[in-house]
């Protein structure tokens, strides 16, 4: 098989039940229980995604990750215990492609390793300029010609009110829009009881789309005022 | 007994430096100002003589005398004094001349009544000068025969009736015919004075001899000098016998005609004179050469023989200065008193007591009252000396004399000793101003202007100031003196002279010297004399009024009272500004501290005051921060932060009344930052301590969850394994959401929750929860009724926080409701508070007074659903962290949960930050 996934953790045990999760999925995996181990595999070994935990003896997480990056543009995944919104940006920042915080749902790690690998392996150009007629949002990419909606290069299927509003949402990113304003300008028709319509066809998308669909990291409720289509900040 | 001399040693010296100081300065301002006895310096040595007949002007006397008697002798013309016209009637001005003495009044010494009034006609005839002498007469011809005309008529009238009234008519008009006749006759001689000096006709013998008579009738009775004049053998005048009998030959020498036939008069030789009792003085004048016996001793008249300058006697005899044929003839012997006395003679059918010449005696009497008061003034000086000397020799007790008056001194209010200066000074000014208006008539700046103007150089300006400065007493000088040394002592020995004095007592009312008094005191100081100035001013005022209406009062008091009223405005308006300052001071600090209580009450503890006070300033890092949890109520902390900006930090100096109010809250202050950090530090230690233990817990969980997500993949289990596993699932993600749900609502409870306000519409986050819940709500056996309003109600919360509320709260009311009841959901506004309500019934019955936002409080005991037991907790954290208010209330099974909000529209024109969170109440 091909991707393979370097896995870091001092907690054998959590390194093991990635290794498994991960095996089933068909990725080589690869192990390393701390910072150093992990950069010593790293400078040896063909390594396509790398998942760090934060807290580590030797070598913490953060700054491996830091060192990879001088060296390597794999996808890296942080791994924390640090649920704290502030962690997540941090990690973020220090050049981190995603982060997910412990205890993760297996099916969700598995989902996000399988992401990054797909926009980094498959579509391999992640860095070329968008096409004409494409929005591009973090994974995701709206071909408004075609209109079709990618995640990670793959085509989401969506019902012809789904498309509509993401076609909404992916031609206005960040911008928040109220559940009657979507309803008038998907449905045409003027707005009643719209709040649970509009919930229930987002819930859809999200489902589709979202790899947890619990914490949406695209379409998203802005409490009180409507909804949005997050604008991400890593446009890889 | 050691100290009690010192201290008198102290008091004596001190009394001798004061009476040295005082006695030199008086007499030294005495002697510049007008001499001791009037000596001019020039005068010194005659002074100083032995007697008074060593003084020059008695040479002079007795050479005058000399003279005269000699002019008598030979008859000449000349005679000082006397000389007249051609019927030797009238005898020229001479008077004022040649007076000896000094304390004699003009020429009334000796020149007799007669003689006196006709001078005093002759110069009343002079004022009349404006009408020339011709006419004069000839008015005074008319006048006369018109007297004599009523004369006659007054004889033609006999009478009989008015015989008594024509007598005293009659003896009047002869006075006037006298007194015309006598006029005639001084204008007779008036007129040819006004003639050219050679129409002066020669004296006749007999004018000469009656001249020369008269001389002697007017010398004779002055028996301090004896003479006799003679010639060619016999004696002429004379009020002493010099024959040598020694007899008092003045009674029969009374009549000067009766000398002449004298067969007595003779002068015995010079060496056979014997001066009588009482008389030291001999002139003895031969015709050629003078010979002078003084004290029994012949004096040596001529020296060398020749006469010069500095010659002491002016008399003939020098071998330049010989006597011609006719006075060779003449011989005049003189005799002089040693101590001459004051002749009177009671001639009273001339008019009264007649002085004679008393020449010699009043010589005599000023020269020994100039030696009296030279003596005197030496003499003081001398004491002045002593005293100084003493003094400085015992200055060191003088010093601590000094010392102690010093100290005195200090007790004394500045203003009282200006005062005395200035008394000291007004009155100096009130003297020179008499002065110069006294003896000029004008005021002190014309006579100045006039003085350089007229005299055309400072230098009157300087005498006249000379002469000022002679004015002022000495007492002056000795009172400048001592104000002088006084105020040199106090500033010697008192460093601050101005601390004991009135105005500084007034200032320190008011200023920060009196920190330690009790600010009741204070105020009642300050206020008494504010009240006290004001009085004062009142009065004083008062007292102008009257003064300036009574006329009678002089300028001088006006402008004194003018003078203190300036004075004491200014003294009252200081008094009154610094009060105002004061109290506007006071208001400040007032408002301040106010501030300050609302600060605290407020829960913010900075260390504001830190600096002003000079404490060391806490290590409040955080302020903002941590603030707002007192009581465990959750805070906004940038909500706290803003305040803290808002409320500029008031600096309360030092020197403010309410200093001490200020530390003490200081104080409280203190100790509340300190009670509040403590508290804070316990439950950072306990937000740290479950964030460590949650991490510590989410680890294993890690594995845990991931092993049984591994098991679930498993095939080929058999069934019950898999039910295991099914169980393991559920109770390993609701142990998740237990250890996130714990995590957060302690982070909330230490207000370290970050929330994002943001203006929202409550209605509507209340239908997105509905919405997000839907399925969880279908899936449940309750019902939702909603009654939620479709305007929007606009609210400043964290939408997401928000959301985890209500969903906390939807759950449990799906949760814990009776299965088929319903559960009710309404938001209500009044306009300025949203309040959103959740009301169920529940399915177990509620125990009264239980908490339910307790942590890990649910309905049941037995935990045995998938709840955390933090949903209600959790609830109200992140309400009151939003700035809501959240509240519950049981009424029986009925469960009704209230989150009240305030609406923007209640609290228009605030920013959003500012709608936080003050106003969360401790339920």
């Amino acid at each position: 098989m091909g991707e393979r996934v370097l896995v870091v953790d001092d907690d054998r045990e959590i390194v093991k039940a990635i290794d498994i999760l991960l095996r089933k999925e068909g990725y080589d995996v690869l192990k390393a229980y701390d910072g150093l181990q992990a950069l010593d595999i790293l400078s040896r070994e063909t390594v396509h995604l790398v998942l760090i935990d934060v807290m580590m003896p030797k070598l913490d997480g953060l700054s491996a990750l830091m060192r990879i990056r001088e060296r390597a543009n794999i996808p890296v995944i942080v791994l924390s215990a640090k649920s704290e919104e502030t962690d997540k940006v941090l990690g973020l920042s220090m050049g981190a492609d995603d982060y997910v915080a412990k205890p993760y749902n297996p099916q969700e790690l598995a989902a996000r390793v399988k992401s990054q690998l797909r926009r980094f392996t498959t579509l391999g150009d992640i860095h070329a300029g968008t096409r004409t007629g494409e929005i591009k949002n973090g994974r995701l990419i709206y071909n408004t010609q075609e209109r079709v909606l990618y995640a990670d290069g793959e085509p989401v299927r969506l019902t012809a009110t789904e498309t509509k509003i993401i076609d909404l949402f992916m031609r206005n990113p960040g911008r928040v829009f109220p559940a009657e304003e979507i309803y008038r300008r998907v449905w045409e028709e003027d707005a009643y009881a719209s709040e649970n319509t509009v919930m229930v066809h987002i819930r859809r998308i999200r489902e589709k789309l979202e790899l947890n669909p619990k914490e949406p990291e695209y379409i998203k409720v802005v409490w009180g005022i409507g909804y949005k289509m997050e604008k991400q900040e890593k446009n890889h | 007994m050691d100290t009690k001399w010192k201290n008198r040693k102290r008091i004596i010296s001190f009394l001798v430096f004061l009476l040295g100081v005082s006695l030199t300065l008086g007499s030294l301002a005495d002697i510049l100002r007008k001499k001791p006895g009037n000596v001019n310096v020039w005068e010194l040595d005659r002074v100083l003589a032995r007697d008074y007949q060593e003084e020059a002007r008695f040479r002079a006397y007795v050479e005058d005398r000399l003279q005269d008697f000699l002019i008598m002798a030979t008859g000449g013309e000349g005679l000082w004094g006397f000389w007249g016209y051609e019927d030797g009637t009238y005898y020229g001005d001479g008077y004022g001349y040649r007076f000896h003495g000094e304390y004699g009044y003009g020429y009334s010494e000796f020149l007799t009544e007669a003689l006196q009034e006709e001078i005093v006609e002759q110069q009343d005839a002079s004022l009349t000068g404006t009408i020339s002498g011709e006419e004069l007469a000839n008015y005074l011809e008319s006048l006369k025969s018109m007297q004599e005309g009523y004369l006659e008529l007054l004889d033609v009238m006999d009478n009989e009736e008015d015989s008594k009234a024509r007598e005293a008519f009659r003896a009047e008009l002869e006075i006037y015919q006298d007194e015309m006749r006598n006029l005639m006759e001084s204008l007779e001689n008036y007129l040819p004075n006004r003639l050219p000096g050679e129409q002066i006709k020669p004296l006749t013998d007999e004018q000469k001899q009656k001249i020369a008579a008269k001389y002697h009738d007017s010398i004779k009775g002055d028996r301090n000098l004896l003479y006799t004049i003679a010639y060619d053998g016999k004696v002429l005048y004379g009020n002493y016998d010099f024959s040598g009998t020694g007899s008092d030959s003045g009674k029969e020498q009374d009549s000067a005609s009766a000398g002449q036939s004298d067969s007595a008069g003779r002068i015995s030789a010079f060496e056979d004179i014997v001066l009588p009792e009482g008389y030291n003085f001999l002139l003895y004048f031969d015709g050629e050469k003078v010979r002078i016996q003084k004290d029994g001793r012949e004096v040596d008249v001529y020296g060398d023989g020749y006469f010069r300058e500095d010659s002491d006697w002016y008399v003939p005899g020098y071998a330049n200065f010989q006597t011609d044929g006719t006075t060779k003839k003449a011989a005049v012997c003189m005799a002089v008193a040693a101590d001459p006395v004051l002749y009177t003679e009671g001639s009273y059918g001339k008019g009264g007591a007649l002085q004679y010449d008393n020449s010699l005696y009043w010589m005599n009497v000023n020269l020994k009252i100039k030696q009296q008061s030279i003596h005197q003034s030496l003499i003081c000086l001398a004491i002045c000396l002593v005293l100084l000397g003493a003094s400085f020799l015992c200055r060191k007790s003088r010093l601590e004399a000094a010392e102690g008056i010093a100290r005195f001194q200090a007790k004394i209010w500045m203003e009282c000793k200006i005062l005395l200066f200035l008394a000291l000074f007004y009155g100096l000014f009130m003297l020179c101003l008499s002065f110069v208006t006294n003896n000029y008539g004008y005021g002190i700046w014309e006579e100045l202007f006039y003085a350089y103007d007229y005299n055309l150089n400072y230098v009157s300006a300087a005498g006249l100031g000379g002469q000022l400065i002679r004015s002022i007493p000495p007492a002056f000088w000795i009172l400048l003196f001592w104000g002088l040394w006084l105020l040199k002592n106090d500033l010697r020995h008192n460093k601050k002279i101005w601390r004991k004095s009135l105005t500084v007592k007034l200032l320190d009312t008011f200023s920060a010297k009196t920190l330690d008094q009790p600010l009741s005191r204070k105020m009642t100081r300050r206020n008494r004399s504010l009240f006290l100035a004001g009085l004062l001013y009142a009065i004083l005022m008062l007292e102008q009024v009257v003064l300036v209406d009574n006329l009678w009062k002089g300028e001088h008091v006006r402008a004194i009272v003018c003078l203190l009223a300036a004075l004491e405005t200014v003294l009252f308006l200081t008094v009154l500004y610094r009060a105002v300052v004061k109290n506007v001071q006071m208001a400040r600090d007032v408002e301040a501290i106010s501030d300050r209580i609302a600060q605290i009450r407020d829960g913010d503890y900075g260390e504001e005051y830190g600096d002003g006070l000079g404490r060391a300033s806490e290590p409040s890092t955080e302020t903002g921060s941590y603030s707002g949890t007192l009581d465990g109520s959750t805070g906004d902390g940038t909500a706290w932060a803003e305040h803290e900006r808002g409320s500029e930090p008031q600096k309360a100096g030092s020197g403010h009344d309410l200093q001490p109010v200020m530390d003490q809250l200081e104080d409280i202050r203190h100790g509340m930052a300190k009670a509040v950090d403590e508290q804070m530090k316990s439950q950072r230690m306990k937000v740290e301590l479950i964030a460590n233990v949650s991490h510590d817990i989410k680890t294993p969980l890690t594995s845990i969850i991931s092993y049984v997500e591994i098991l679930k993949q498993e095939d080929g289990l058999p069934e019950y394994v898999k039910d295991y596993i099914k169980i393991l699932d559920e109770k390993s993600k609701r142990l998740k959401n237990m250890v996130t749900d714990v995590f957060a609502v302690s982070k909330a409870a230490s207000g370290e929750l970050p929330v994002q306000m943001e203006e929202l519409d409550f209605g509507k986050l209340l239908r997105q929860t509905l919405a997000d819940m839907e399925e969880q709500i279908q899936g449940s056996n309750v019902t939702f009724r909603t009654q939620i309003p479709e305007t929007p109600v606009m609210i400043s919360a964290d939408g997401q926080r928000l959301y985890r509320v209500f969903q906390n709260l939807f759950q449990n009311a799906c949760k814990y409701s009776l299965p088929g009841s319903r559960v009710y959901v309404a938001l209500h506004t009044d306009g300025s508070l949203a309040v959103a309500s959740v009301k169920n019934t529940s399915s177990q019955e509620l125990e009264k007074g239980r908490d339910f936002t307790e942590r890990f409080v649910r309905g049941d005991a037995s935990r045995t659903d998938g709840g955390s037991g933090l949903g209600l907790s959790i609830a109200q954290s992140f309400t009151e962290a939003c700035g809501g208010e959240f509240s519950w209330e049981t009424d029986a099974d009925l469960f009704i949960v209230r989150v009240a909000f305030q609406t923007l529209q209640g609290k228009p024109g605030l920013a959003k930050a500012e709608a936080a969170p003050t106003e969360a109440a401790n339920p």
